[in-house]
């Protein structure tokens, strides 16, 4: 058990290394900082200057062990674009992103469990097809389109809701809400929206295929044998037995969309996280996204560990092995 | 218990959020980037500076014509060859109410200028600053040079006591970790103060009451908020968030004008769009031929003559673009207009030019160009290698991202590369001249490498940086124009057009340096 777990921290670790070596990889075909940090009347000197000062004359692998070695400090550099340190900047753009990408899930969780679980009862229905025609949009629909709509309805024509930005903004020590202020709430709706569209379909995708199959299992029939009614027959056995692949990918989403919900914050200017990258890929600011990719390795691996460790725990045969 | 504290916050904001609405004289202005920290000193960039320019102010200024203007210095005589003396503008107040005088100027020069700092280039010819009294300087300079005022004008000054106690007392230097300070503190004797900052989200600046100038604005407030999408950019000033874009996408003009209460501001950019090329190398990588076509003269001046800039005017630029012959702008100081006679369009003549200089079948050119750096400049490149196509020329196009693109221009990777340039800060042909056209040194020529290189053309070129005399300058400046035009250094396209989305209300100027200059402004 111990020794299972020390694997796979282990291979957190070599998961963790091998993202910042792919990245420093990457750095070469990127372009220089020094341009954008010198500006452009800098004379050759100068730009050579800066790059030996900021060890960028080195080799790639001699900058990946630097890196590595003040990243075992906890000490990720500066941001050349924002110049405060990468961990503070990190920091100060998470609370953007979790707090869209939570409402975005809640959102999607609400709407599209209801519309699978009707679907998957009533398959022939006119409204289930309707609803899985909605649903195959929604799953193609690119976010950039859905976000630029809304803009367009909403905010040019309708006047009603900001087209960027968060609103208002309560500071609770480190952590910066939107949810306490009106104009921060309203700020949230259209990029939940946008975030969410993609997330229902796939819901409700997910919940109608896995009930409809839980449906012919046995133990239904034993359930209605029993007569129980079918709304316990509906939401307490079958949609409960549906739901663990569904709490798995929606897991995996939120983690995916806290790393790159990129789309919808360019859209909406909204500052967080993916912003953030996007800003500094345009800047070549390899600090942050050294840090930011060797963070976002180690997020995923340590939900994969978790998932993992779940397994263990709620499958005895595992453990034997 | 968390509520009831909160809900005096809410109050606020929301009152701040209403407030902001309500006040006619609240400029909102959006920008595809923010800048990147308060620190005027932190990099030479015209895009930061261009805003913090209402913050903070050097010894002189440029106005809304782009003359140079005393600003905190009152005057200033030449008293050697090679002497300055500088007479500090008296009863200036930091925003914070510290009082002005020769200390900060010297503090600002070595935090600017001293080796390492990114300013250092700026200010290299500067040998020594000597306090005479509280508020008279006197710069020894290393050489002649004529354009210390020029440079001066893009040097700011900050105050000596602030920056000691926030520990900012040089520019953030990137190597250590110094701390963000000057990412969200700012104090300078500018026209408006900093009064709120969350970087990346929103900067607001307050008029300053003390200002030492007379006061043409009437602007209280501007909240300038970065909006990186083009599209929603466009959105927020269409629904009436933003009051002011600066460099509305070309696609979005139509839409902005076509709309009531809404206008577009155009003014000429003094940065001329023009093709660079290797001159030197003796083979051209990738061209199917012997040798380099670049070299020679009549090659060159047939790419040129393949070029239809008038359709390049018309169907890609929308008429918001200005053909040039040569690199300076006619809004540049010394331009001469005599030289500004570009080579005819004329495919036939180009062909029978290529056929004599011994390429009857053309060659293949690989253009390398920016996604993003200037105005449509995919689809000029584009357009070009059509127009190449028809004389023979077949073009392999490129593109790279604008990071990229300045990583391998001064690299000398590209063999031929759109290039724009404005001459900024300086506002001067030397700078442009420098930059672009000396052939490629250690200081000077960083953006033509591999490019244009004539030994009399060097020598001219050092001598306008040292002549103050402005008749000698003009003959200099008129023959380095007319040996290149003629030698085909560069192939010109056109001079951008500077085009500012905006409500009715905002009475803008709109300079060729694309500064904006808020206290020029005014809201009805």
């Amino acid at each position: 058990m111990l020794s299972l777990i020390l694997r796979r921290l282990g291979s957190v670790l070599l998961v963790m290394l091998v993202v910042a070596g792919l990245s420093f990889l990457i750095f070469n075909y990127l372009g220089d900082p020094v341009n954008n940090i010198l500006g452009v009347n800098a004379t050759i000197e100068e730009r050579e200057e800066l790059r030996r000062t900021l060890g960028l004359d080195q080799p790639s692998y001699i900058q990946f062990w630097h890196f590595l070695q003040r990243a075992v400090a906890g000490d990720f550099g500066i941001s050349y674009r924002n110049r405060i340190s990468v961990i503070e900047l990190i920091l100060s753009r998470l609370p953007a992103t979790v707090e869209l990408v939570f409402c975005a899930t809640i959102v999607a969780l609400s709407i599209g469990i209801p519309m699978g679980v009707y679907c998957a009862l009533r398959p022939k229905g006119l409204i289930s097809r309707i609803l899985q025609m909605i649903s195959l949009v929604g799953i193609s629909i690119p976010q950039f389109l859905i976000g630029m709509l809304l803009i367009l309805i909403f905010s040019v024509e309708l006047r009603w809701l900001s087209a960027f930005g968060r609103g208002e903004v309560v500071q609770l020590g480190w952590w910066s809400t939107g949810l306490l202020t009106h104009s921060g709430r309203m700020a949230l709706i259209m990029p939940v929206i946008t975030l969410a569209v993609f997330q229902i379909s796939m819901i409700m995708r997910l919940v109608q295929g896995e009930m409809q199959e839980v449906m012919r299992a046995d133990f239904i029939k034993f359930a209605r044998a029993r007569g129980l009614t079918d709304r316990s027959v509906h939401l307490r056995h079958a949609l409960r037995n549906s739901l663990l692949p569904v709490v798995t990918v929606v897991g995996m989403q939120i983690g995916s969309l806290i790393a790159f919900a990129i789309v919808c914050e360019a859209v909406f200017q909204w500052p967080g996280l993916g912003l953030l990258i996007l800003q500094a890929i345009e800047f070549a600011d390899f600090p942050v996204m050294a840090a930011y990719l060797a963070l976002v390795g180690f997020g995923f691996a340590m939900i994969n560990l978790t998932v993992d460790m779940t397994y263990l725990f709620i499958d005895p045969r595992m453990r034997r092995k | 218990m968390i509520r009831s504290l909160l809900k005096p916050l809410i109050l606020a904001a929301s009152i701040a959020a209403f407030g902001a609405t309500a006040d006619a004289k609240t400029l909102r202005f959006a920008e595809s980037q923010d800048i990147a920290s308060m620190d005027p000193h932190a990099g030479r960039d015209d895009f930061a500076l261009s805003l913090l320019c209402n913050v903070y102010e050097g010894l002189v200024r440029w106005n809304a014509d782009l003359k140079l203007e005393p600003a905190l210095a009152e005057s200033w005589e030449n008293i050697s060859d090679t002497e300055w003396k500088f007479n500090l503008r008296k009863n200036v107040k930091f925003h914070n109410g510290n009082t002005f005088n020769a200390d900060d100027v010297i503090f600002s020069y070595h935090r600017a200028g001293d080796p390492g700092s990114p300013f250092a280039g700026l200010l290299e010819p500067i040998a020594e600053i000597t306090k005479v009294d509280d508020y008279t300087v006197i710069f020894k300079v290393k050489r002649k040079y004529a354009l210390l005022l020029n440079d001066f004008a893009g040097w700011y000054i900050m105050d000596k006591e602030f920056q000691e106690s926030i520990g900012a007392e040089k520019p953030l230097d990137l190597s250590s970790n110094a701390g963000g300070a000057m990412q969200t503190q700012a104090n300078g004797t500018g026209p408006f103060k900093l009064v709120e900052r969350q970087p990346d989200v929103k900067t607001v600046l307050a008029v300053n009451p003390d200002w030492w100038d007379e006061r043409k604005h009437n602007l209280d407030e501007i909240v300038y908020t970065p909006i990186a999408n083009n599209a929603t950019r466009v959105a927020a000033l269409l629904s009436g968030e933003v009051d002011f874009i600066r460099n509305a996408p070309p696609q979005d003009l139509a839409r902005i004008e076509g709309t009531s209460g809404m206008k577009v501001m155009r003014g000429p950019h003094l940065r001329t769009i023009f093709y660079g090329m290797n001159q030197q190398g003796d083979t051209l990588k990738g061209s199917g031929v012997e040798g380099n076509p670049l070299k020679k003269v009549e090659v060159r001046k047939a790419i040129a003559m393949s070029i239809d800039v008038e359709g390049i005017k018309r169907s890609i630029m929308r008429g918001n673009s200005n053909p040039v012959a040569t690199q300076l702008a006619p809004q540049m100081p010394y331009y001469d207009a005599a030289l500004d006679v570009r080579f005819p369009y004329d495919p036939d003549g180009a062909k029978a030019l290529l056929t004599q200089a011994g390429y009857p079948d053309g060659f293949t050119l690989p253009i390398t160009c920016p996604a993003g750096s200037f105005i449509n400049d995919e689809q000029i490149c584009q357009a070009t290698a059509g127009m190449l196509a028809k004389i023979g020329i077949k073009a392999q196009l490129n593109m790279v991202t604008p990071v990229q693109y300045d990583t391998g221009l001064p690299a000398g990777e590209f063999d031929f590369y759109m290039l724009g340039w404005a001459g900024l800060p300086t506002i001067d042909p030397y700078n442009i001249f420098s930059a672009t056209v000396h052939s490629p040194t250690e200081k000077l020529g960083a953006w033509n490498p591999k490019g244009y290189s004539n030994a009399r053309v060097d020598e001219l070129i050092i001598k306008i940086g040292e002549e103050t005399d402005q008749a000698k300058r003009q003959e200099m400046i008129s023959e380095v124009v007319k040996t290149q035009r003629d030698e085909v250094g560069k192939i010109m396209l056109h001079q951008q057009f500077l085009t500012w989305g905006m409500t009715d209300k905002v009475n803008a100027i709109v300079p060729g340096d694309e500064y904006t200059r808020f206290w020029y402004y005014t809201m009805n």
